[in-house]
């Protein structure tokens, strides 16, 4: 076995064992830049790792120990993995540079090192639930990065975080709940947790047409569970609080990073334990596609109203989310092809869009109302065009990301049977409902110069964040066919 | 119809836990009770999860004589998971217990209608 | 006010909702409005009262189809349900000689599913860091909030007294189950909770300044850090090993030196939940 398939297991183990190490490693700089470090490291490695699968063009189990599948913990990987973990490690850097004098003023010097801490194990976790082959790490990789998303809202110690903070995590638990009962349920009628064993034994009951009823219950829970986690539609309410009073660069994290971590394994649960016929077969793509479609429209609507710039932006995020789940719903391999591009493409608008927003905010006393950021941008033009750019992705135009996005969705809909007119109708109205918000935030931006303003300090870290977020997102617009066509492979290996 | 729900009687008993502590959850404005409730969810799992080993007129996975006889045992898979289960339900309630201590030392209340007054009254 | 400048205020982000015209004028028949904190009150009073009957009927709805699902899976306590399976031999049959644990729970958890385990005390690192987050009292407003939360309860001769005598018998249970967790019922978790408490109540018992003659803040750290280290190294080690096909005799010792790592780790965090609930620091 050539040692790049270790690649995988060693970034994980490397995050936990910085986490656990951070928790006593005095001196708040040097957690933060330790952090910093281990992402990128390991962002490095996983693209290292991508190289070699993708020359290899193959997906590898890779065996937790002595013991292979039915017995012991199981990692698999193939090129999708790979692209997930390079682009999760990659935005948690940059959000963790592009935010650093809003995070060292928000956060205890004295308690840096746990909020480091933090950090890490939500990397590893995101890392571990796009990698894992196995149902029951999968559910205690969600409760680690329950716990831990929870703690970055509440690192920023005020009042409103900590009550934002313990609505997310009632929420958060009543997700993890639903999984954890809906893989019991699972394990009760097939007796394995390993996904390989689950897929063979669900396609067995599907063809023997036993268990139906509990099979149908325990997708239903599954999605469910995992919908209020990545804040599908009618469980999105926490988002807002949650995302908006957090410092900005968990901000960026939760909105960009973990909400699509649950969705990730979703996809994984759907297309290797399940398959989407068997998805099909209980319409479960039908709600799901149904709570995408509201939830891009009543998010958008409901960022409309919103006049906190932060808060607008976490609504935009549960409009986002809508599309993945659209894409989902749309129970195809290319729908689900065109939510795992959307992923990427928001992961990388989102975080930059939270970014350049804080930048802007520091200029104006970290005053997030939309109307005290007016002209900001002039203060410091480089923010003024990430938002810019983030903002012009969200809406679709060519070139950048969230462009290249809708072009999949709507293509991706020609290969579903019933729902093309409605899929290209929602697209439509959801672009001009994201320009309804966007473009007006642009233009108070950058309309005339407020006087007292102060001028941005320079910070270097976070102009480069912005620089490199910006260029994910002008690469995923243009070279969108190249990473497609990895997605639908790695989709394929899966 | 009757003689199915007593054979699954502890899967009865364990959705009727389960459920109650989800609405729970859900409409209990007290912050404390929530987590009660939470309580009662998770422990409903686990009761759903112990009974799904149990096969009658065997001993616990304790081996006595070396496994030579795979028949004389339960299942050993959902004791570890009940006990994975049961770690990640003592933390998560220690993480909220000490989040809403702070809640109460900010806002003098662990109520949520109250809460959400005393922040309105703040303007935050 | 022209429709231009309604506009500008919505792009300046002040109104809640936008590209409204001008206001029609008020007619004249409608009463005044009352005061808007009672108007408010009453819309999240009646905002509450809908969301629990939603939430009623939801679970009404949950509840049906659960039990509908759970009156269809096998049945309880039969030989032949389908999670008895080739695993569930596997491990009764091969346990003892694959980890050299006769507890086949412990043998499963520590190395056949031995990635979770880790995920599961990080988890209980994890919930320590979030308490000392909270809690932990670094500036003065947090210490008086802390000092307010926890008084020091009176020293009581009773307690004291009984806890001279059981102290010693529940250090003594806790080893024995702490370190025979692979051959008899116990384990790190079940071990290392009943030292946490043995230390919880020595320190309700002799205050909290005698534990802290012997375990102090950097002790707790040295513990805690330390047990999940010896877990983390030895199991990625073992992981390596097994997946690189590399053979080692590292399998059957991992279950007990893991096993008294959890323990360490287990034991602090109990009494780290303790310690920073009532005082805020160590």
């Amino acid at each position: 076995m050539p040692f790049a398939w270790n690649l995988p297991y060693l970034s994980v183990f490397l995050t936990m064992i910085t986490a656990i190490l951070l928790s006593v490693i005095p001196g708040a700089k040097r957690a933060y830049w330790i952090t910093v470090g281990v992402s990128a490291a390991v962002a490095v490695m996983s693209l290292c790792f991508l190289a070699f699968i993708v020359k290899a063009d193959t997906a590898y189990a890779f065996t937790m120990g002595k013991f292979p599948a039915p017995f012991g913990n199981e990692i698999r990987f193939g090129p999708l993995q790979g692209l997930l973990a390079s682009v999760f490690a990659a935005v948690m850097c940059l959000s963790l540079l592009g935010g650093r004098e809003e995070l060292f003023e928000d956060v205890d010097p004295k308690k840096m090192g746990l909020a480091c801490v933090m950090f890490n194990m939500v990397l590893a976790s995101l890392l571990v639930l796009s990698y894992t082959n196995d149902a029951f790490t999968a559910y205690v990789f969600i409760e680690i990065s329950t716990i831990a998303a929870c703690a970055l809202v509440m690192i920023k110690d005020s009042g409103p975080t900590l009550v934002a903070t313990i609505r997310y995590l009632f929420m958060s638990l009543l997700g993890s709940g639903l999984f954890l009962f809906s893989v019991i349920l699972l394990y009760a009628i097939t007796g394995h947790l390993l996904m390989p064993q689950l897929h063979d034994s669900v396609s067995m009951l599907m063809a023997e047409g036993s268990y139906t009823k509990v099979l149908a219950l325990l997708l239903g829970m599954m999605t469910a569970g995992l919908g209020v986690k990545s804040a599908m539609f009618p469980f999105h309410r926490w988002l807002p609080d949650a995302h908006g009073t957090a410092t900005t660069t968990s901000s960026a994290v939760l909105s960009g990073l973990v909400v699509k971590g649950y969705a990730v394994l979703l996809i994984t649960m759907y297309c290797r334990v399940f398959t989407l016929e068997t998805v099909r077969a209980f319409h479960i793509h039908d709600a799901v596609f149904a709570l995408g479609f509201c939830g891009m429209i009543l998010g958008s609507v409901m960022a409309m109203r919103e006049t906190h710039a932060k808060r607008m932006l976490a609504y935009s995020s549960v409009a986002q989310l809508g599309y993945v789940f659209m894409g989902l719903g749309l129970g195809t391999e290319a729908g689900v092809a065109a939510a795992v591009f959307q992923i990427l493409a928001h992961a990388f608008t989102k975080p930059l869009l939270f970014v350049s927003v804080g930048r802007l905010a520091s200029t104006m006393h970290h005053d997030k109302q939309l109307r005290a950021l007016r002209g900001s941008a002039w203060n410091t033009p480089l923010a003024g065009f990430g938002f810019g750019i983030g903002a012009l992705s969200m809406v679709g135009i060519p070139l950048f990301g969230g462009f290249a996005a809708k072009v999949n969705f709507s293509t991706a809909s020609i290969f579903s049977d019933s729902k093309i007119a409605l899929t290209l109708f929602v697209l439509a109205l959801s672009s001009v409902l994201n320009a309804l918000y966007y473009i007006p935030a642009l233009i108070n931006l950058w309309s005339e110069k407020n006087p007292d303003a102060t001028r941005a300090k320079k910070d270097t870290t976070a102009t480069a964040a912005i620089i490199l977020l910006a260029l994910g997102v002008l690469f995923l617009g243009v070279c969108f066919t190249p990473v497609m066509n990895l997605i639908v492979r790695g989709l394929a290996l899966m | 119809m009757l003689h199915t729900i007593i054979e699954n009687r502890f899967a009865v008993t364990a959705v009727i836990l389960f459920v109650t502590g989800f609405v729970n959850m859900m409409v209990h404005p007290n912050l404390i009770k929530k987590v009660v409730a939470f309580n009662i969810m998770d422990s409903a799992t686990f009761l759903m999860l112990a009974s799904r080993g149990m096969i009658a007129g065997r001993t616990a996975a304790i081996l006595t004589d070396g496994g030579a006889d795979v028949t004389r045992y339960v299942n050993p898979i959902p004791a570890g998971l009940v006990l994975t289960g049961i770690v990640v339900s003592v933390s998560v309630s220690a993480f909220s217990l000490a989040l809403i201590q702070r809640i109460y030392g900010a806002y003098g209340t662990v109520d949520m209608r109250e809460l959400l007054e005393a922040m309105k009254k703040k303007g935050e | 006010m022209s429709a231009f400048d309604s506009f500008t205020k919505w792009v300046d982000g002040e109104k809640p909702v936008p590209l409204k015209t001008e206001p029609k004028p008020v007619k004249a028949k409608t009463e005044p409005k009352k005061p808007a904190p009672i108007d408010d009150k009453k819309r999240l009073d009646g905002f509450l009262r809908l969301y629990a009957w939603c939430a009623v009927v939801i679970s009404a709805l949950m509840l049906i189809v659960l039990l509908i699902g759970a009156v269809a899976l096998p049945a309880f306590a039969s030989p032949g349900n389908p999670t008895d399976n080739e695993v569930v031999r596997r491990y009764v049959g091969s346990a003892e000689h694959e980890t050299g644990a006769e507890n086949v729970i412990a043998g499963m958890i520590l190395n056949y599913r031995g990635f979770d385990t880790f995920g599961e005390s990080c988890v209980l690192f994890l919930a320590v860091c979030c308490v000392m987050l909270l809690l932990w009292a670094t500036n003065d407003k947090l210490r008086a909030e802390a000092a307010g939360s926890g008084k020091a309860a009176p020293r009581d001769a009773i307690l004291q007294n009984v806890a001279k005598l059981v102290l010693p018998c529940i250090l003594c249970f806790g080893m024995c189950v702490l370190f025979n967790g692979h051959v008899s019922p116990g384990g790190g978790f079940s071990g290392g909770s009943i030292l946490g408490a043995a230390l919880i109540l020595f320190a309700v018992a002799f205050g909290a300044e005698a534990v802290q003659r012997f375990f102090t803040e950097r002790v707790f750290n040295t513990v805690r850090i330390t047990g999940l280290m010896i877990y983390a190294l030895m199991f990625g080690v073992y992981i390596y090993q097994g997946a690189n096909g590399i053979d080692s005799n590292l399998a059957r010792y991992i279950v007990l030196v893991i096993d008294i790592a959890v323990g360490l780790v287990v034991m602090s965090t109990m009494y780290g939940f303790y310690s920073f609930y009532t005082k805020g620091e160590l």
